[in-house]
């Protein structure tokens, strides 16, 4: 080898260390960014030539610029990002929900209905006492808002969640979008490159998109021999070679709010229902939070109809001279128990129906046969029972325009009712407690709460007679049919604590996911990341192996110099 | 907190600095927890920080929340049992007092005017005992029953004292199962009704009848039943018949009929005793069989389980009375109608209850109170807890109540008439029976006497059968057909019948003679109460022509004489007898005798015959009717109050002693009460003193669940602080060092 080759040699050499202090570079430049993967400079040597017998190296050559990243790590990262943000959007919606509920406070739910019971109990030592009556008229209306007013702030949670599927979404169709105009980029600067991962930080760019995606819908993705990616999502595609597939909101209702769903945009398909920040967003509104709705509703309907049956066969102080039925049908031939038609199926029964003579207190009573047994093709129908009722002395029954059905004493008359076993008059809501079907319309009835004397306290007594309310605080008391036999606040606090249950375990999922997530970021970071000292030893070595190079420049000059002084 | 492991080889300052973040952070977390802890005091914020705690903490919350509404359940009713007990205390002592006066006023020492005052120390009792039993407590009328509104107890007068209020009990729940009343009601307290003298009526079973009011309203709840139908050959038919969804005995029938449309049918109705079902095979079915599916016994229970059989008859299925109860279906379904009424007194009123048109038992006691209101005589009338029988009771103390016959057996059917076979002979009188040797002496129309041995009596009927065993079908002993009492009648002869006066007599209502016939008199009264059937009468005048005198519409001896005296005025007249045992007729239109012929209501009017003459004397048709000797008396403090006053006045030893015994016993009634009231606020007192201990019990146990100990918190708090510090000072040592700062 010649002089002149040994420097050329070096001198390539310079550019080689130099062009490594400049990789370190950019790593100490970007230790201290998110996502940033650290890269290394390949060297190998030069290929050597050979003269005569001789083979020379021909110096040192630079191989590639390698990102330093475990791409396996890197897949099973993503797959427990996706599992992380799916949990941690079902725990955010249970630990709503047990903020939204409060039961460890002195406002929630089961302290309503306690002061309810209580104000029951205050009726039946006293039910003669105005005041006490009208305070559990007072307690009724409070546990109907507090009903109605919970199934209204998880209502309100569930819609405010479509926010947050819209901004999701709009986010996913961003990152898709940043990936598939990544691809070609990287593709073009690692064209003629040796390793395929010339292109760190649009690289970068990308695995950062990837993982913010795959927080927000499940994926996989597959890097092409371009340097490109596919990005899939179940068996859908996100990313396709050149082409996109975004997602779309879907418009939709359940339990009666607004609750639109997700899909892929090309192709209609639903999305996966578990994994994803927005799986996670949508089981929380439609299972969690929605679920508890259900909840609510059963509580609401135990609730309603067990004080209605009650309440419908009693008699208050006040004396009722018309009733009106605050159910409307729209169907008054249609079979009563038909599904739908009311709000709670009444069964094959009767009541009593009792005209009061104002003057004398003197009842004529009545049996209103309710025929509900599906035999004989002479089911009752709201228009048979109109019949029935309008038929008995000093009483009139109609339906009116909206369909409600009305019941009028005659002039000095009073009407009430009594021993209800079909349970129509709650069905109905004639001369009931409470208004509504479920946590949705519960109210108080409203000439309740304007006379607390229609309160039926009393099955025909006196002011004190308070059988009927005795008979509601062991109702109260008792288990509940439509909630499998337990009572209603078993059946509320076992909602409540299945919430709890749910919630912790949720909660020790969601922790579990993230630490494992924490796990494998920790483990691409020890990987990955930039160590300043490393990267301080590298500059040192290769500002040494610099040093030496010049150096044998100089050496080389020196030889040169002697060579022409000869 | 990652768990990851630190590879061998390289550890970035990222790594480094990430590690040691999420340890600040968690760090952190926990002492901000640890802070709210120690301000708030409790463990755990959300249910899910420890959800085995929060479920008992929530539970034990609710069981508080139970406690405090039981506590103030308590206090209620305490409140209410201690004034009631205070007034019935103070009772107690104006029933001593009573007893004092009464001592003193029996027997001849004491002087007519030492008598009246004692009387108007007696009032001045009934004004205490009055304003006792009229007090409120919480504006409750405390002896109300559920009339809490009203003033139960009204003073009319003379001694006599209306109940106005009714028996309601305000039961309240005060603890787990224990229900408790905290009021008496005052015809309880006071004994300010009759007690009801009623019978067994039996309601038969009808179509409506309710399945949850059979048993004697134990109710039956129906499952499911097999009923095979054969003919007898190779036709035969199973049905299983769900039964869950009937409500009364026509759903029963409508359920099982339904089962069967084919060759094979049933009919299915009320057994002939009225009490049960009748299973019959109809259609191509000769046989029928029925049975319990596993697990329902509902043919067990409704008495129609059997074996192949032509037809199957129910057993008896005992149903309550209801307000809807026909009265058709009373005792067993006899089928008894309601035309002829009943007679209430009380006192000196007297109401005749027409039951016209009533055909329920609702009805019934309706029209007897309301009716009764009218005539000025307050009466309860109601179904008996039980549920087999009407109870009508009078609300006055002070003066007698007794329920009779109009002429008919209406209170009889309805069960509730206060004079009968069944009445003891020693209940009468007010408790004073008749005398122990008692017997009768009865002069009878032939002039003989027949006496009467009495003395093994020990009910009315035994008094009746026994004057009927003396000369059967001749002189005869029965209930008065109006009002109460015993008639006597005596076809021996055509004289007068008298009992003989004495002791026996008298306290068998029997001391009168035989009622002489006025125009008032009716003529269900006559012939011992048998009446006079509704016809004409034919007459053959003294001039040979023939008149009908139509009689249908007469109920009193006057409108029979004005029916004849209006064939030919003046001429055919109709007088009562000089005797007033009979009714003499007197043509005189012509020389012949004047006839009647013999019918039904001629013979009762004791008219037929061939006179002599223009004239014809008819028989004797009245009889001795005894009088009411089974009122019914109050028997509470107000009752005797009012007969003592009077007792006083009148002198009447007999009755200061009988009052005597009476007061004794309502004193020990009383007693019974005051003690029940004592018991129950006893009870009401333990309750409130174990619902404080449990109270306790559930704080302590709620705050283990729930509340934090700061002890261990502020001790966390040190030790976390530490080690948070300890972390930050190597955080910063650590980070800061790099080979950067040797070069």
């Amino acid at each position: 080898m010649s002089l002149n080759g040994v420097i050329r040699t070096a001198g390539r050499s310079l550019e080689v260390f130099t062009a490594g202090i400049a990789v370190a570079g950019q790593n100490v430049a970007n230790a201290a960014t998110p996502g940033y993967i650290r890269e290394e400079i390949n060297l190998q040597p030069s290929a050597p030539f050979e003269r005569g017998q001789l083979v020379f190296g021909t110096g040192v050559q630079i191989d590639g610029i390698r990102q330093q990243i475990d791409l396996f790590l890197e897949g099973r990262i993503h797959t427990a990002q996706t599992n992380a943000a799916d949990a941690a959007a079902r725990s955010d919606a249970y630990l709503t929900l047990e903020a939204q509920l409060n039961e460890l406070g002195d406002s929630d739910l089961s302290t309503g209905l306690s002061d309810f019971l209580a104000a029951v109990e205050a009726v039946v030592n006293e039910p003669e006492n105005t005041a006490v009556r009208a305070g559990l008229v007072t307690e009724g209306a409070n546990l109907a808002r507090d009903v109605a007013t919970l199934r209204s702030r998880i209502d309100d949670l569930r819609i405010r969640s479509t926010t947050t599927l819209e901004g999701l979404v709009d986010e996913a169709n961003q990152l898709i979008d940043e990936i598939d105009r990544l691809n070609p980029q990287i593709a073009s600067l690692e064209a003629s490159g040796l390793i395929q991962s010339e292109a760190g930080a649009l690289r970068t760019q990308r695995y950062t998109a990837l993982t913010r995606l795959a927080e927000i819908v499940p994926i996989s993705y597959q890097e092409r021999s371009d340097g490109g990616v596919d990005v899939l999502s179940g068996a859908n595609y996100l990313v396709l070679g050149g082409e996109t597939q975004h997602l779309e909101i879907v418009s939709g209702t359940d339990r009666g709010v607004s609750a639109p769903t997700v899909r892929y945009a090309d192709n209609d398909g639903p999305l996966p229902e578990s994994g994803g920040e927005i799986a996670g967003i949508i089981q929380g509104r439609d299972d969690i939070l929605g679920g508890f709705v259900d909840e609510l509703d059963l509580f609401a309907a135990g609730l309603i109809e067990t004080v209605n049956r009650v309440h419908s066969s009693g008699e208050g102080t006040t004396g009722r001279t018309s009733v009106v039925s605050d159910v409307v049908v729209n169907d008054t031939t249609a079979v009563l128990n038909t599904a739908g038609l009311l709000p709670f199926t009444p069964t094959h029964g009767s009541f009593d129906l009792k005209i009061i003579d104002a003057d004398t207190g003197v009842a004529t009573t009545t049996r209103i046969d309710v025929d509900l047994d599906g035999i004989g093709g002479n089911d009752t129908t709201l228009a048979s029972l109109v019949a029935s009722i309008d038929a008995v002395a000093d009483v009139s029954a109609s339906v009116d325009t909206l369909g409600r059905l009305q019941i009028t004493a005659a002039d000095g008359y009073e009407v009430a009712f009594a021993s209800d076993s079909s349970g129509v008059l709650a069905a109905l809501e004639v001369n009931v407690f409470f208004t509504g079907s479920d946590s949705s319309d519960i109210a108080i009835a409203a000439d309740l709460a304007a006379d607390p004397g229609l309160l039926a306290t009393g099955r025909g007594g006196g002011p004190a007679d308070n059988t009927n309310v005795a008979a509601l605080a062991a109702a109260l008391d008792s288990g509940v049919d439509s909630l499998g036999g337990v009572t209603l606040r078993e059946h509320y606090q076992t909602a409540v604590f299945e919430v709890a249950q749910e919630s912790a375990g949720q909660k020790a999922l969601a922790d579990g996911t993230a630490d494992f997530v924490a796990s494998l970021e920790s483990q691409r970071e020890q990987f990955s990341g930039v160590s300043i000292d490393e990267e301080t030893i590298e500059i040192l070595e290769l500002q040494r192996f610099y040093q030496a190079s010049a150096r044998l420049i100089s050496t080389a000059d020196e030889l040169f110099t002697i060579l022409l002084n000869v | 907190m990652p768990v990851s492991p630190i590879l061998p080889g390289r550890l970035p300052e990222s790594t480094r600095a990430d590690r040691l973040l999420g340890l600040i952070g968690e760090q952190q977390v926990e002492l901000q927890r640890l802070n709210e802890a120690a301000a708030t005091g409790r463990r755990y914020v959300l249910p899910s920080e420890a959800p085995a705690d929060a479920a008992d903490a929530i539970l034990f919350q609710g069981l508080i929340e139970q406690n405090a509404r039981r506590q103030v359940g308590v206090i209620t009713d305490s409140g209410f049992l201690a004034s009631t007990e205070n007034s019935l205390g103070s009772v107690a002592d104006l029933l001593n007092r009573t007893k004092s006066i009464l001592l003193e006023g029996v027997g001849s020492t004491t002087t007519a005017a030492e008598k009246e005052a004692l009387a108007t120390e007696v009032d001045a009792i009934l004004q205490e005992a009055l304003s006792l039993a009229n007090g409120t407590y919480k504006d409750r009328a405390l002896f109300g029953g559920s009339e809490s509104g009203v003033v139960p107890f009204v003073d009319l007068g003379g001694g006599r004292v209306r109940y106005d209020g009714d028996t309601g009990v305000v039961t309240s729940n005060i603890d787990s199962g224990l229900r408790l009343a905290n009021n008496v009601d005052g015809a309880t307290a006071f004994a300010a009704t009759t007690r009801p003298v009623s019978t067994d009526i039996n309601p038969a079973i009808t179509n409506a009848t309710r399945l949850s009011d059979l048993f004697g309203g134990t109710g039956v709840t129906p499952q499911s039943i097999t009923v095979t139908l054969t003919n007898g050959g190779s036709t035969s038919e199973t049905q299983t018949i769900d039964l869950s969804g009937a409500q009364t005995v026509g759903d029963l029938e409508t359920q099982i009929e339904a089962a069967f449309t084919g060759a094979v049918t049933i009919d299915v109705g009320i057994n002939p005793a009225g009490d049960g079902l009748l299973l019959t095979p109809t259609g191509a079915a000769n046989d029928i069989a029925i049975s319990d599916p596993t697990g329902s016994y509902t043919a067990r229970v409704l008495g129609i389980e059997s074996a192949t059989t032509a037809a199957i008859t129910g057993a008896d299925l005992d149903p309550v009375l209801t307000g809807q109860t026909p009265l058709t279906a009373l005792n067993g379904g006899a089928g008894a109608t309601f035309t002829d009424g009943i007679v209430i007194t009380s006192g000196t009123s007297t109401a005749t209850i027409d039951l016209t048109g009533v055909t329920t038992i609702e009805g019934a006691l309706n029209a007897i109170e309301q009716q009764s209101a009218l005539a000025g005589i307050a009466v309860e009338a109601s179904i008996s807890e039980a549920g087999d029988r009407i109870e009508v009771v009078s609300r006055i103390s002070g003066e007698g109540f007794a329920i009779g016959e109009n002429g008919g057996d209406d209170a009889a059917s309805l069960g509730i008439r206060t004079f009968g076979g069944s009445t003891l002979v020693a209940d009468l009188n007010g408790g004073r029976g008749v005398p122990a040797d008692a017997a009768l002496s009865i002069t009878r129309r032939d002039g003989t006497t027949t006496d009467i041995d009495l003395s093994a009596a020990v009910t009315v009927q035994d008094v009746v059968d026994a004057i009927n065993a003396a000369d059967p079908g001749v002189l005869t002993a029965s209930f008065n057909a109006v009002g109460n009492g015993i008639t006597l009648s005596d076809g021996s002869g055509t004289g007068p019948l008298t009992v003989a006066a004495g002791d026996t007599a008298t306290a068998l209502g029997l001391e009168n003679e035989e009622a002489t016939l006025l125009p008032t008199t009716t003529l269900a009264s006559l012939n011992g109460n048998a009446g006079v059937p509704a016809g004409s009468v034919t007459v053959t005048r003294t001039d040979g022509s023939s008149a009908t005198v139509n009689l249908a519409a007469a109920t009193t001896i006057q409108d029979v004489l004005d029916a004849f005296n209006a064939v030919d005025a003046g001429v055919l007249t109709a007088t009562i007898n000089a005797d007033g045992t009979g009714i003499d007729l007197n043509d005189t239109s012509g020389g012949g005798n004047l006839t009647v012929a013999a019918g039904a209501t001629a013979d009762a009017l004791g008219i037929s015959g061939v006179g002599v003459g223009t004239a014809l004397a008819g028989d004797a048709v009245t009889a001795v009717v005894g009088t009411e000797v089974n009122e019914q008396e109050a028997g509470g403090l107000f009752d005797l109050l009012g007969r003592l006053a009077t007792a006083l006045r009148d002198n009447d030893d007999a009755e200061l002693a009988r009052l005597d015994g009476l007061l004794d016993a309502e004193t020990d009634r009383f007693a019974t009460v005051r003690n029940d009231v004592a018991t129950r606020l006893n009870v009401v007192r333990q309750v409130e003193q174990r619902l404080l201990d449990d109270e306790v019990a559930l704080r302590l146990s709620l705050s283990d669940a729930i509340d934090a100990d700061l002890t261990e918190v502020i001790t966390r708090v040190n030790e976390v602080s530490s080690t948070l510090q300890a972390t930050l000072q190597i955080t910063a040592s650590t980070l800061q060092l790099t080979l950067i700062n040797f070069i």
